[in-house]
Order: structure tokens, then C-alpha cells, then sequence
């Protein structure tokens, strides 16, 4: 069964990350052995903790945040405030035992499709040894 | 406002264990201010229990409401449907706020979510410091507006103690202003040193928790 | 000038003499000879032993057994109470019970906050509910109705006064320096016969805020012995420095020491010089020695300051 898990990863991306803005990677795609939802975001500040939670909550294995670079924020300081809530939501799904490292976050700029999809590959691998997501397909 | 501080996870979750429906309450008040009970936090713990549970191989159906106010019979009654149909409520409200609840619906178990710490402003985003400790007796017309009660770690009326670290700042936390630091610094500034020099007698605390659960009446607002 | 007590402390200073207390440390434990040993060893070297209240918010044998301990063995104990255990009621009530056993100088102190006692090996008790009723200030008017009007706090009368020779601490040197002759003056105001000081490194420093207290005539009214704590080594020097407020060691002394081959009895010729260098101080009546968990250096010290022996003051 395991070799036939594939992890579902959700990128969540900052537009201003990607170097081609007319051509963003929107919806569900078929990775190597993984799943991957792109949704781009107008900001990555626009991410709450509860919504990183939320994620999890509803299954998806891992969730990769990319904001863009640190002093490129349209914001000023969006992408430094989406690195804190990303930490504090990290640290509270340790709290719960769902582990940390199904959040993560990785800055970007001027990235192709491409770039951004290994970024996803990266995130698969790093979550693929965590196996499902508990709460996948959990109703309550 | 009172601030408030979320309950270590776990602590709720050992509470939560046997029960199946459970009712997370937020208030939009105080707690919601200081980010620790208002909707947003509601919306956070909420999924976090029901993830937690499932890990503690108790799943619950965890609904959520955040109240106006969770300390006025008004906001309280608001609930009065829902609750009916859980078995527990988590409240992140103050502790008046979850004795509010406990007392309207005194036949379902009520949790505190959060620790209720202080009477506090919000000094810088993320950060609150204690200003008051409703000690029944106010002394900021004789320190210059600044709390000896709730600001000096010894709550102390003639200070400074010996305690003042290099930088003004107090013996118990270096992160903390020395109270006594800064009313002596305000006075001096407003050419008041001399309002210091007087010695405060006794402090009476009898008209605080110190006498015994406080209690105000009113002629003028009963029926 | 009359008598308000007549401790030996009290009678020492009104005759003149340079005054000598020690600082003994109640045991972590209910052990009583530990007291006598450190009486044994300190007989006779100082004119008061001042018994110190659970000191860094760690709790110890209490002062008042403390020195009760020490006044049965001949040595008349300087009480500490602090301001952090008790409230008004339980502080007058200790005051009358120590008193009742013939304890008779007190020094007034807020104390170290019971955060302080987990900040060094010992777990402590950072989670005990402070009191705090008073301050020391407030504890010292306090000793003073019981002493010169007999009446407690609440203003109810005692059968007869218990008269304490009453003293303070002073940080001449803790921020705001400018303040801190006045806060002195509040001290003696409030009752406070004698003061202690927090550990004196700094001579020119500290003189200068004596000088200020001696201008204000509070050198008149209070007794000031200077309290100096014996250094064991550089570290300990380095430690004080940067972590006890109030205390202000120089750059001089930590290298002195740094480069001394026996840290130890460089510890103890650098008291002696600091007792030497106090007592030129106009306005210093004597000094205050406090050898932490190291009682044993003290027979040296105070025989090379030429402190011994000790006066035997009439009446």
C-alpha cells in the first residue's frame, strides 16, 4: 500500500514569486508520485493560522507556503508575517501530535512552473515518510 | 482588558475525553483583542481539537459560536439553542465569561480554554504588559499615572527597591521597566520629586479580592 | 544621646566604636548545630550577627529561629525580615514573638522576589502567591509604633512596646542613583536606627552618595555600616557585577583578582583594604561583612583590619 500513497500537496504561492504573471499554475496536477493543488495568493500574508490548520484538518499531507522574497513584498512586510504564522501554526499542530512538518514554507522569485512544481516534488518527498494524513476522508 | 492565554492543547483535550459533541465559544471582547478567545482563535482551536482527538483516538464533533460578549446575560442567552445539542463547551472567554456559561447552562460541563492572566494593554502588536490589578484603592494620582500595584513585582508604594537593574529596569525580569524607575524619572521631568519624598502608609486592600469576593450594589440601578 | 533599646549593636555605635556585623545564613534544613558551629566560629568577631529571611527567595531555617539559636549561644543577632512572606498581621506577630525571646535589632528589607528563587541550582518556589502587604519602608513605621507608641498598624494598642533597634538597607548605587539619598531619608523618617548597604566595591562611588546622605544630616540620625561581601574569586567578582542590582564592582577589581595566584586570599586582603577605605568615610559608622557559604574567611579578615578585639561598650 505504500508504494502506492501519493501524498496531496497544496502550494499556496505568492504571484509575485512566479516570473511569468500571465501564466500562474492554478489547479490540481499530477506530480511523480505525488498530487499538487496550486492556488495562488495576492499576498501570502493573506494566509491565517487558522486556515494552515484548517489544511491539515481536512487531509491534505503537506502544505507548502511560498511567499515571495523577504524585501519584495508588495505589503512591505506580508511575507514576513506569513513566516511567523506559519511557525505558530507549526508549533500548534506539534501541540496536537499531527507533527510539524506538514507545514512548511519556501521563499521564491522569478520562479517558472517548472520551479515551483519541483518545489511541490520536494514537499512530497518530505512528507511521503510522515504516510497519510489522519484526518483524510475523517467526517464529522 | 483582560487578557487571556490558551490552555496548553492537551490540557483540553484530557478534559474533552468521553465526549462527543463539544461546543467551542469565543468572545468578541477582551479576549478577542488580545487573540486569544475571539472568532479567529475559536476557528484555530477548533480543527486542532478535532485533530487531537482523532489522535487521541477520541474523535468529537466540534462545533464553534463566538458571543458578543460572553459575560452579559444577553449574549449568553444566545446559545441557549445550540447547546442542547453538545455535551460540553469549551469556552475561551475570561474566567467570567466561562462562569457566565457554567451558571446559565449549569447542566453541561463547562472548560476554560484559556487562562485569564491580567488586566493589560496591548503595548506593541503581539505584546501586552499588565496595567491594573483592581486593587480597590487607586493610587495613579500620586505616582504620576504610572501603577506601583500592578507594574512593581513587590507592588511596592514607596519605592524604588534595591532591585532596579542598570537601565531601569526591575530585578525579576530584565525585559520588565522598573516601575519605580519610570515615576521617578516622569516626576522629576514635571518637577514633582518631592510628591515622593512623603511616605505612603499602609496600603488598605480591603476593597479588592484581598476582602473577600467583591461585591457592588447599587440602589440607584435595581428594580 | 539615650538609649532606644540598648542592644549591643545600639550601644556599640553610641559610644563611638566603629561597628562590626556579620552576616550568618540559617541552614537549608532543620539543623540547629549548623547554627552553633557558625557561632562557634564567628564568637566574639562583630557586635551583631545579622541572621538573614530566607534569603534569594530560598527557603532556610526562619531568622527568628535563627537567631534565637545565635543569642543562646552569647552572640546577640541582628533579625532580618523581609516584606515578601507576611502580611502586616503575621510580621507584628513574629515581631512581638521575637522580641518575647529577647531579639532585639531588626533589620527591615522588602526581600528577594520568590521569582529569584529559581534562578540558580534550586528548583525554589517561583510558583508561591506573593504577599508583599507592605513594603519596608511601611515595615519600618511599622516596628516603630510597636517600639516608641506601643500601637500596631491597625492602630490597636500592644500590652507594652517591643522595642527593636531598628535598621534599613540602602543601595546607594541602584538606579536612580539621584533618588536614592532621599529614598534613604524616607528610611529614616519611617524609624530605621541603623543601615546596612548593599556590597560597596566602588569606594569613590559609594563615598559620594554618602556624602550626599551626610548632607542631608541622615548620617546623624542612622548609623550607616557599609556592607562589603567578601570575593572568593573573579567570577564570582564578574557575577555580582552583571547580575546583582546595585552592585558596582570595577574593572580593577576583577582583573586584581583574575591575576591573583590564590583567589582566595586576594579575596580577603581586598577586604581588608575595602574595610580600611570605608572607614575613612566621614558619615560611616561601620561595616557590614558578608562572606557567603565561606563564614571561615572572616576570622582573618576582620583580625588584619584590626577590627579585633571587639569594644565591650558600657551600661
Amino acid at each position: 500500500m505504500s508504494d502506492r500513497f501519493e501524498p496531496e500537496i497544496l502550494v499556496l504561492y505568492c504571484g509575485r514569486a512566479l516570473a511569468d504573471h500571465n501564466h500562474l499554475p492554478e489547479g490540481t496536477k499530477q506530480g511523480a508520485g505525488f498530487k499538487v493543488r496550486f492556488v495562488m495568493m495576492p499576498c501570502s500574508s493573506k494566509i491565517e493560522t487558522r486556515d494552515l490548520v484548517k489544511l491539515i484538518e481536512q487531509g491534505v499531507e503537506g502544505v507548502l507556503m511560498v511567499p515571495c522574497l523577504e524585501n519584495k513584498c508588495q505589503f512591505l512586510v506580508g511575507n514576513v508575517r506569513a513566516e511567523k504564522r506559519m511557525k505558530y501554526a507549526r508549533a500548534l499542530l506539534d501541540e496536537v501530535g499531527m507533527g510539524a512538518d506538514r507545514l512548511s514554507m519556501a521563499q521564491g522569485w522569478n520562479l517558472s512552473s517548472e520551479e515551483l512544481m519541483a518545489l511541490a516534488d520536494e514537499r512530497a518527498s518530505a512528507v511521503r515518510p510522515l504516510g497519510r494524513n489522519p484526518l483524510k476522508g475523517v467526517k464529522l | 482588558m483582560i487578557v487571556a492565554e490558551w490552555k496548553p492543547i492537551p490540557e483540553v483535550v484530557e478534559k474533552l475525553r468521553g465526549h462527543k459533541k463539544v461546543l467551542v465559544v469565543g468572545c468578541a471582547t477582551c479576549v478577542a483583542e488580545c487573540a486569544a478567545g475571539g472568532e479567529r482563535e475559536v476557528e484555530t482551536l477548533a480543527p486542532l481539537l478535532r485533530m487531537a482527538m482523532i489522535k487521541d483516538s477520541n474523535p468529537i464533533e466540534v462545533c464553534t459560536n463566538t458571543l458578543e460578549r460572553q459575560c452579559e446575560w444577553e449574549f449568553v442567552e444566545g446559545l441557549a439553542p445550540t447547546i442542547m445539542e453538545v455535551d460540553a463547551v469549551v469556552s475561551l472567554a475570561c474566567g467570567i465569561g466561562v462562569q457566565a456559561l457554567a451558571e446559565r447552562f449549569s447542566e453541561v460541563p463547562i472548560y476554560p480554554g484559556v487562562n485569564t492572566t491580567a488586566l493589560a494593554i496591548r503595548e506593541e502588536p503581539g505584546l501586552w504588559a499588565a496595567r491594573c490589578v483592581a486593587c480597590g484603592d487607586c493610587v495613579l494620582g500620586e505616582t504620576l499615572g504610572l501603577c506601583p500595584i500592578a507594574r512593581c513585582a513587590k507592588s511596592i508604594l514607596n519605592g524604588p527597591c534595591g532591585g532596579t537593574r542598570d537601565g531601569g529596569k526591575c530585578e525579576i525580569d530584565e525585559n520588565i521597566d522598573c516601575i519605580w524607575h519610570l515615576i521617578y524619572e516622569r516626576a522629576q521631568a514635571r518637577g514633582k520629586v518631592d510628591a515622593l519624598l512623603e511616605i505612603k502608609k499602609t496600603k488598605d486592600w480591603s476593597n479588592s479580592d484581598h476582602g473577600g469576593p467583591k461585591r457592588i450594589l447599587r440602589e440607584d440601578l435595581r428594580l | 544621646m539615650s538609649l532606644r533599646v540598648g542592644s549591643r549593636l545600639e550601644r556599640v555605635l553610641s559610644e563611638g566604636h566603629f561597628a562590626v556585623t556579620v552576616e550568618v545564613g540559617p541552614p537549608r534544613g532543620p539543623n540547629a548545630d549548623a547554627v552553633r558551629e557558625k557561632a562557634k566560629l564567628l564568637k566574639g568577631l562583630a557586635d551583631a550577627y545579622n541572621v538573614t529571611d530566607n534569603q534569594t527567595a530560598v527557603v532556610r531555617m526562619s531568622s527568628i529561629a535563627g537567631a534565637k539559636i545565635l543569642l543562646d549561644e552569647g552572640l546577640e543577632p541582628v533579625m532580618q525580615m523581609t516584606c515578601r512572606d507576611r502580611n502586616r498581621i503575621a510580621i507584628q506577630s513574629d515581631l512581638l514573638g521575637a522580641w518575647a525571646m529577647g531579639i532585639r535589632n531588626c533589620l527591615c528589607i522588602s526581600g528577594d522576589h520568590q521569582k529569584a528563587s529559581a534562578r540558580g541550582k534550586l528548583k525554589g518556589h517561583p510558583g508561591s502567591k506573593k504577599v508583599y502587604d507592605v513594603d519596608s519602608i511601611q515595615l519600618l513605621s511599622i516596628m516603630k509604633g510597636l517600639r516608641d507608641e506601643a500601637v500596631q498598624d491597625g492602630g490597636d494598642s500592644i500590652t507594652e512596646p517591643a522595642s527593636f533597634f531598628i535598621g534599613a538597607a540602602w543601595t546607594p548605587l541602584g538606579p536612580p542613583q539621584e533618588f536614592r539619598a532621599f529614598r534613604l531619608a524616607k528610611k529614616v523618617a519611617a524609624g530605621a536606627d541603623f543601615i546596612q548597604t548593599q556590597a560597596v566595591y566602588d569606594v569613590p562611588k559609594f563615598a559620594a552618595q554618602v556624602e550626599k546622605a551626610l548632607e542631608m544630616g541622615l548620617t546623624d540620625k542612622a548609623a550607616i555600616l557599609a556592607g562589603i561581601i567578601v570575593p572568593r574569586s573573579a567570577n564570582m567578582l564578574k557575577y555580582m557585577n552583571k547580575s546583582v542590582p546595585g552592585v558596582v564592582v570595577p574593572e580593577k577589581a576583577i582583573e586584581r583578582m583574575q591575576a591573583a595566584s590564590d583567589q582566595r586570599s586576594e579575596g580577603i586582603k581586598i577586604t581588608v583594604e575595602l574595610i580600611n577605605e570605608v572607614r575613612q568615610i566621614p558619615g560611616i559608622k561601620g561595616v557590614h561583612l558578608q562572606a557567603i557559604e565561606a563564614e571561615e574567611m572572616l576570622p582573618d579578615i576582620i583580625e588584619q583590619a584590626g577590627l579585633l578585639p571587639r569594644p565591650e561598650p558600657q551600661q
